[in-house]
């Protein structure tokens, strides 16, 4: 389905060569080292940056061709994932109507997506009186009502306490059931969070995917690079 | 300020307005030959105009210790001498009867004198006319004047169309108006503008030809002469009463009606020189001319009031 | 008073922690704090002469008088006309520029520029092209075509007033603009949101906030445009509070009815601005992660289009340094007058700007201090650096002029001219480097209560570094300012020291126009060269870092 050959960025600083498959959708880990390049390979898969060479395809169709908004791309990141000044109405409508027109039809659809994910709540309050929690329940709810068959994750809920993330967590379980077809990557440096809900692991190392294939949880724990990543050498 | 007694030569202070001091007004060259007689150092400061001499000293009571105040007009003689700052210039008649123009005022001493005229430029404009009420008439002809409550020219034209038209003065400058595109705030602004290309004709003097045709040899600029008379401005200077150096300004005085300062006057600051007979002057009255003059009239602050009165009424 | 909460944009987990209240103070450092008491003391000094004024003057029947009513409409009139004209033109070519392709070290060096180019030099500019007998009129002349139009009056001080304005503007709103998070130009480009909703929703605080800042400074530099009302005013009807300022002291020696105006306007403008100056002591700076180099929205065709109008407009006045050229006169050129004025304007400017950089760094440090001890004063301190800024700039030398008087002249002149400039300068300094002083503070306020840092120490050791490159920016800007035309409107000159403006008036005043702008262009090239040295300095230092 995912299918990334040879995707390569430079920069001053950096260089990162990307090649992987994802084949089954499910929800994808995207671990590694700070600095590793897990967002710049989300940034790529998105179109927020240009990659220099490579194919990347997805189900079969080129995406280097697309603008960031014609990919079947959903992303969300870290922060300001939503314009604070504005309500949440018109935050979660942007996903699919770029106007943010107030009628009844895009009241109805944010209504019903927020009512899935128990975001209950006058739909126009502004997303700044909101606590962080319920600030990224309002990305996520953008992103189920745009529906694409790709959502990147960027480390999304690092910010908030573990309580909250796991509740996101399921949250993110259930979208997932309401579109099977679609393909999650989220970044993360806890992967132990994530071991019920994933079905394999990328791991980044050096600008490049480790072995250039998606990873079984297990194989990631007993993998030597990846406990000196996530224990510290010793 | 540096202390007196480093300094061993006598010092003379004179307040004068910033375009006579420059390197290309007669103020260095008159500083030279006075410096020569007098054993004695002139100090220059300048205030932006002639206006804004009598402010000075008016404002600080002359507590910056200036000897002399030259430059500032007959408009403002009186005003000046009723400020009490003043003292007698003590030359003799037979010394002022050796000036070109009559002159028995007790404080201030004339230096230099010309006609208010407009100039135009003969390579655009021929035909020009020769009269007010020939300028009112021809309406091709857009004139650029000076404010008169920040200008001297400018008050000089109030004086000027009083003189001609007294009570009628208001409907003149009626009638004058359509014709006037800008009004400078100042002299060297509106000339400047003038020679820019903004409008056809410009208040000045009738020695401003002079300078172009001189300094420039450009004899494309010429005065307007009106035969029903033009109006006059004496530039004069005096000694203030509270001068740290009264012997030296009188000196000064007496020096100033001589060869010696007027030499530097008609090519140095484009206007007539107070006494006859100077060496290459003749070029200078050859694109000079006298025009026909209007009788004197020294202003009093009611005389002002009333013409920038008659002026200002006429432009709302 | 200017403050308002500047975290508008960007959700700040984790940061609402610091918001709450460290009861702990912050002490010491009385040597930063000496400058802004020295400029407290003067301000002081300054009242007290005022109040003398209003005992002096017995009659007020003046302030009733018909021109005083005619300049104070007017002043305002032109005033919030070219304030709306050049913030709006300013927002528009800010995004022209934001969407074209140039490099913004070229761009910002553009806006600095005209922000700060001497007013003479683009007064004369403009009417070399749009004057009667201008470029413009020439060409129409030569297709024949009978269009003839006069640029003076109302048009044409708008026209010139905007020029700075809409610079100012441009450079405030592109920062803002080159400012915007990263993730929200991502969030914007994946839901391919059109720049018209971007700008009026998405980016609304973006365009808003702290606009009130924006407003006042454009509105005060509408108001003290004497220079260019001096020259484009055509008419009589045109005059300014200032101008008639000049004219009460010039011309009728009356130092207190002028004072007395000076006064007037400073409590209009204040008027004016009381909407926009909300008292709110709930501000916080936080770094943001910036997109410098991320662009979402190209350029179209009618960004191109406005951008070639702003360059043919900005870039037109500058064909006046080709006629100044043209004049060559090399014996005035290295003539001891110009050398000498050169000189004194250098000595001003530099001697101007250290006593701002004094005042203005030791008003930020206090700002800061009594914002980080939760104290209210800290918009009184900010209230006390503008409230100068509103005071017609003549009445000020007036009042300095006399001050001088009755301690029989104490002071050199070119100390006043400098004081003068210098008090002009004060708030520009505070608000360029304000946002990079306040940055992170109540974050850095828990460093210097753990480590216990000096108050001396954190300045130059952390301040210091934080502002430096804001800091070469501003000087320069502030040292060619004070060079250009600030000192002209100082009412009393002296010989001994001449500057350069000064010297082109008098060389204005003895029929020498043709050297005026000889003079004019040496001194704007002198300027660019000074403004590509800075500006090449600056950015050496930033790849260094």
């Amino acid at each position: 389905m995912l299918k990334l050959d040879k995707i390569s960025y430079k920069n001053v600083t950096f260089s990162a060569e990307y090649t992987f498959n994802i084949s089954e959708s499910g929800i994808y880990a995207l671990v590694g080292e700070s600095g590793s390049g897990k967002s710049t390979l989300i940034n790529l898969i998105s179109g927020f940056l240009n990659i220099h060479s490579g194919s990347m395809s997805f189900k079969n169709k080129s995406l280097l061709d697309l603008s960031p908004s014609q990919r079947p791309i959903s992303t969300l990141f870290q922060n300001y994932n939503n314009f604070d000044h504005l309500t949440i109405f018109e935050n979660i409508i942007l996903g699919v109507d770029s106007k943010m027109i107030n009628n009844n039809i895009n009241r109805n659809k944010v209504k019903s997506v927020m009512k899935k994910l128990s975001l209950e709540m006058d739909m126009f309050k502004t997303v700044s009186e909101l606590s962080g929690g319920e600030q990224q329940r309002v990305s996520l709810a953008r992103c189920w009502l745009r529906n694409r068959n790709l959502l990147l994750l960027d480390e999304p809920f690092n910010a908030l306490d573990p309580g909250l993330r796991k509740d996101l967590f399921i949250q993110l379980v259930k979208m997932h059931e309401h579109n099977k077809s679609q393909i999650t990557i989220i970044s993360s440096h806890f992967l132990d969070e994530l071991v019920d809900i994933i079905n394999g692991v990328i791991f980044i190392n050096n600008g490049s995917v480790y072995e250039n294939k998606i990873l079984q949880y297990k194989e990631v724990k007993d993998n030597l690079d990846f406990k000196k990543y996530f224990l510290g050498s010793f | 300020m540096l202390p007196l007694s480093l300094v061993s030569k006598e010092q003379l202070n004179i307040l004068t307005y910033d375009s006579f001091t420059s390197e290309w007004g007669p103020g260095p060259s008159i500083q030279k030959s006075f410096e020569e007689i007098c054993d004695c150092q002139v100090n220059w400061t300048t205030a932006d105009s002639s206006g804004a001499l009598l402010s000075r000293v008016k404002l600080t009571d002359n507590k910056e210790g200036f000897d002399i105040i030259l430059g500032i007009d007959d408009s403002l003689m009186s005003e000046a001498k009723d400020t009490n700052l003043f003292s007698p210039h003590a030359l003799s008649s037979s010394d002022l009867a050796k000036l070109n123009i009559d002159w028995d005022n007790e404080t201030f001493v004339p230096f230099d004198y010309g006609y208010f005229s407009f100039i135009y430029n003969s390579s655009k404009l021929d035909n020009p006319p020769k009269s007010f009420d020939e300028l009112t008439n021809r309406n091709d002809i857009r004139i650029i004047i000076m404010d008169p409550r920040t200008s001297t020219p400018g008050l000089g034209l109030a004086k000027w169309i009083y003189q001609l038209k007294g009570e009628q003065s208001k409907d003149f400058w009626k009638s004058l108006q359509d014709q006037i595109v800008i009004t400078a705030k100042s002299w060297s602004d509106g000339y400047g503008l003038f020679l820019e290309g903004e409008g056809d004709a410009v208040l000045s003097y009738t020695t401003s030809p002079a300078y172009h045709a001189i300094a420039e040899t450009d004899e494309n600029y010429k005065a307007m002469l009106f035969q029903d008379g033009h109006a006059e401005q004496i530039e004069v200077l005096g000694m203030l009463k509270s001068a740290p150096n009264k012997k030296l300004a009188q000196k000064f005085i007496s020096f100033a009606i001589s060869k010696g300062f007027q030499d530097h006057i008609p090519l140095g600051n484009w206007m007539y020189p107070v006494i006859d007979g100077l060496e290459g002057s003749s070029d200078f009255y050859k694109y000079a001319p006298m025009p026909i003059s209007l009788d004197r009239v020294y202003a009093s602050k009611k005389d002002k009031d009333l013409w920038i009165e008659y002026w200002s009424s006429s432009i709302d | 008073m200017l403050l308002r909460k500047t975290k508008t944009y960007g959700s700040s987990i984790g940061h609402q922690v610091l918001t709450k209240t460290i009861n702990q103070k912050l002490e010491g450092g009385l040597i930063i704090k000496l400058p802004f008491y020295f400029y407290i003391v003067i301000l002081l000094f300054l009242l007290t002469f005022l109040i003398n004024f209003f005992y002096v003057t017995k009659n007020y029947s003046f302030v009733f008088d018909n021109i005083l009513k005619q300049s104070i409409k007017f002043t305002f009139f032109q005033a919030i006309l070219s304030t709306i004209i050049s913030i709006i033109l300013g927002f528009i070519l800010s995004i022209c520029l934001y969407l074209s392709n140039f490099k913004r070290k070229i761009i910002t060096t553009f806006l600095n520029f005209f922000f700060i180019a001497p007013v003479l030099f683009i007064s004369y500019g403009v009417i070399f092209i749009h004057g009667s007998d201008g470029l413009l009129q020439n060409i129409f002349q030569f297709i024949n075509l009978n269009f003839s139009y006069t640029f003076f009056g109302i048009i044409g001080i708008i026209y010139v007033t905007s020029y700075f304005n809409i610079a100012l503007s441009a450079n405030y709103f592109f920062r803002k603009l080159t400012n915007i998070p990263e993730n929200y130009l991502k969030l914007m480009s994946a839901n391919k949101i059109s720049l018209y909703v971007a700008l009026t929703r998405c980016l609304k605080p973006v365009v808003l906030n702290n606009l009130s800042i924006l407003i006042t400074m454009v509105l005060i530099f509408c108001i003290s445009n004497f220079t260019i009302i001096y020259i484009f005013a055509s008419s009589p009807l045109l005059t300014t509070i200032e101008m008639a300022i000049y004219q009460k002291i010039s011309f009728e020696a009356n130092i207190s009815e002028a004072v007395i105006y000076g006064f007037l306007q400073t409590v209009i403008i204040i008027l004016i601005l009381i909407p926009t100056l909300k008292l709110r002591n709930n501000f916080q700076m936080i770094t943001l992660k910036v997109s410098e180099n991320y662009r979402i929205y190209q350029s179209n065709l009618f960004s191109s289009f406005f951008l070639i109008i702003f360059f043919l407009y900005f870039f037109s006045p500058c064909l006046v340094v080709i006629k100044g050229l043209y004049n060559f006169n090399i014996d005035l050129l290295f003539s001891k007058n110009t050398i000498l004025s050169f000189l004194y304007s250098l000595i001003i400017a530099f001697s101007s700007l250290c006593i701002a950089l004094m005042i203005a760094i030791s008003s930020l440090f206090m700002a800061r201090r009594l914002h980080e001890n939760n104290s209210y004063l800290s918009n009184y301190v900010i209230l006390s650096i503008f409230i100068i800024s509103f005071v017609p700039s003549i009445s000020l030398s007036a009042i300095l002029f006399m001050i001088n008087v009755h301690l029989n002249f104490i002071l050199p002149n070119f100390l006043i001219v400098a004081f003068i400039n210098s008090f002009l300068l004060t708030p520009l300094i505070f608000l360029f480097l304000f946002p990079k002083f306040m940055e992170n503070n109540k974050f850095e306020k828990l460093r210097v209560l753990q480590f216990n840092i000096s108050a001396v120490n954190r300045f130059t050791r952390i301040d210091f570094l934080k502002i430096k490159k804001e800091l070469i920016v501003v000087s320069s800007s502030c040292f060619v300012l004070s060079m250009g035309d600030l000192t002209s409107i100082t009412l009393f000159n002296s010989s001994s020291f001449k500057t350069v403006p000064y010297l082109i008036s008098q060389l204005y005043s003895s029929y020498r126009y043709n050297d005026a702008f000889f003079i004019l262009a040496i001194f704007v090239l002198f300027i660019i060269s000074f403004l590509y040295m800075v500006n090449s300095l600056v950015y050496k230092n930033v790849k260094i870092r």
